[in-house]
């Protein structure tokens, strides 16, 4: 009798069979004495817990704080048409009033409103200008996040019919992290615009002519030379989780596990594998297991684990369930 | 104390009664109202699942990040997401482990903003299948284990500081297993991996808070029986 199981019984852990065997084992005549000395000291052991053991009581309300909660965070901000109780006044036109027959001037006081105007728009574009070109760089990241975003949607969907996130192989010339997006485009119809998983601006959006390519084009261009040009390219611009191997080298199951720490996908990693080229001055998205997206500049980027590399320092998947690497397109788990 | 009480697994079967105006919710186990939420066929069936574990699930999650109002941060932010997930629960699965899922891997979340997560090899860990018997061989030593010497408020303070001080994977094991009364099946479901991970997490959790109470070096004196 394990001790793991004796410790079972004692909480109550075990399943019915499980504990009726332990029972049976403490009734043994010749096993029975020595199990129930370990059960008394196992006991012994877990005494301290007691405590601590007392349920923690919410602020009164906490249930009624939350509904509220998650109606305000899913319900669309509308402004409701609440009806008047007073009567419409018919309506008349208006008698004109004294100022506006002084606004109504000479011609040269409105030649001079012009001139005014004119040249407040002639300033304002002056100041504006700067913006405007900001405003193209924040557009084109906007639409890099949305895309991402749609990428989460159609990665739940995926999750949702399968209980997990698309998974490469473990080995073999499909065992490649760019294989989501075959998966997820051509397999199975998740994601209706092959542009999605581009990057505004990027070298391959600038060639007008990319598309996610199907599995059996990736099946048939094995052995080719088209395979490793495929292999760089059916991802896009964006990299996938690696997922990670077990203790025997098994890669597991990219499983949904709504972790908001846990990175999904991320703007690829260039050739260096320290940061990406998606966009200018640094910035990168980052799509989690929850679902939403985040801004990182590319000095917070491996703040708490590297993005690109696992924890020994390699392009390859994950060492333990909460090493996450995010792999290029054709970076192998 | 006896600790071995035949808890009851599974969700619960009887409800709280929802406030306010809405369907009936009586009698509904936790499936079939998390079932009425995505056919949005009563409104009051998603506030009296809030309702039912607002005290249970709460406990857990205060006890896990050891602050209040952390805790009820990750208490809406867990009822958020089963609100966002509905759809993706599966028939034929229970409600508890999927929410205790969540609410475990929100308050990681919130702990990691929080950078109160500590990062512990389980290379370092004790205890495990070779290791079978050192519970009882490290205790079989002493005649009595270090709490009976303490002030009861002292007492509870240090095991919630060792407690805290477990590696993450050790800690959700014994707070699942122990705290919420999870049995090992449910509490693997839960954390996503296998039963006899459990067993073994748990274990070495026990054989690591021993270890703290004998390092303590507090007198050990003789055993008091439960209940004398």
């Amino acid at each position: 009798m394990r001790e793991d199981e004796l410790v079972g019984y004692c909480l109550g852990a075990l399943e019915e069979g499980e504990s009726q065997q332990v029972e049976l084992a403490l009734a043994d005549p010749v096993r029975g004495p020595d199990l129930r000395r370990n059960l008394e000291l196992i006991r012994k052991a877990l005494r301290p817990l007691d405590r601590d053991r007392g349920p923690m009581a919410p602020r009164a309300g906490l249930a009624k704080r939350t509904v509220a909660f998650v109606a305000s965070q899913t319900t669309p901000a509308t402004v409701p048409m609440r009806p008047t109780s007073r009567p419409a006044a018919p309506t008349r036109p208006a008698a004109p009033s004294r100022e506006d027959a002084e606004w109504q001037g000479t011609s040269g006081r409105q030649w001079l409103d012009r001139m005014i105007i004119a040249a407040s728009a002639l300033a304002a574009c002056v100041l504006v200008a700067p913006l405007l070109l900001e405003s193209i760089t924040d557009a084109r990241a906007r639409r890099a996040q949305r895309n991402l975003q749609s990428l989460a949607g159609s990665l739940q969907g995926y999750a949702g019919a399968h209980r997990q996130y698309p998974s490469p192989p473990g080995e073999g010339p499909l065992s490649r992290a760019g294989l989501y997006a075959p998966t997820l485009v051509s397999e199975h119809r998740l994601v209706a615009d092959d542009g999605t998983v581009l990057s505004p601006d990027s070298e391959l959006s600038r060639r007008g002519n990319f598309r996610v390519p199907s599995m059996e084009e990736l099946r048939a261009a094995i052995g080719t030379p088209k395979y490793e040009e495929l292999m760089r390219s059916m991802g896009g611009d964006y990299g996938y989780t690696l997922g990670h191997r077990d203790t025997t080298g098994a890669l597991l199951p990219i499983l949904d596990q709504h972790r908001g720490h846990h990175p999904l996908m991320a703007d690829a990693p260039n050739e260096g594998g320290e940061r990406s080229d998606n966009h200018p001055e640094g910035v990168h998205f980052i799509l989690f297991e929850d679902g939403h997206v985040e801004r990182v500049q590319s000095d917070a980027l491996h703040r708490d684990d590297h993005l690109y590399r696992n924890h020994d320092g390699e392009f390859r998947a994950g060492k333990d369930a909460e090493d996450a690497v995010i792999g290029d397109s054709h970076h192998q788990p | 104390m006896d600790l071995h009480d035949s808890r009851s697994g599974g969700g619960h079967s009887v409800p709280a009664p929802a406030s306010g105006a809405g369907g009936v919710v009586g009698g509904l186990s936790d499936e079939e109202l998390l079932r009425r939420c995505r056919r949005n066929e009563d409104a009051a069936a998603f506030e009296s699942l809030v309702q039912r574990y607002e005290q249970e699930l709460f406990s857990y999650l205060r006890r896990y990040l050891g602050n209040a109002e952390m805790a009820e941060d990750v208490f809406q932010a867990t009822f958020l997401q089963v609100h966002l997930k509905r759809e993706q629960f599966e028939e034929g699965r229970r409600f508890r482990p999927w929410l205790y899922t969540i609410a475990t891997n929100q308050a990681i979340d919130a702990q990691r903003r929080n950078r109160r997560h500590r990062m512990v090899s389980l290379d370092n860990r004790t205890g495990g299948e070779d290791d079978v018997g050192t519970l009882v061989e490290m205790l079989a030593g002493n005649g009595q284990t270090a709490d009976e010497q303490m002030e009861v408020e002292e007492a509870r303070n240090w095991v919630r500081s060792a407690v805290d001080d477990l590696p993450e994977s050790l800690k959700s094991a014994l707070m699942l297993v122990y705290h919420q009364g999870m049995k090992y099946r449910e509490a693997a479901d839960v954390l996503g991996i296998p039963v006899g991970t459990v067993k073994s997490r748990l274990h070495s959790a026990l054989l690591k808070l021993n270890e703290s109470w004998q390092r303590s070096g507090r007198a050990v004196p003789e055993a008091m029986e439960d209940g004398a």
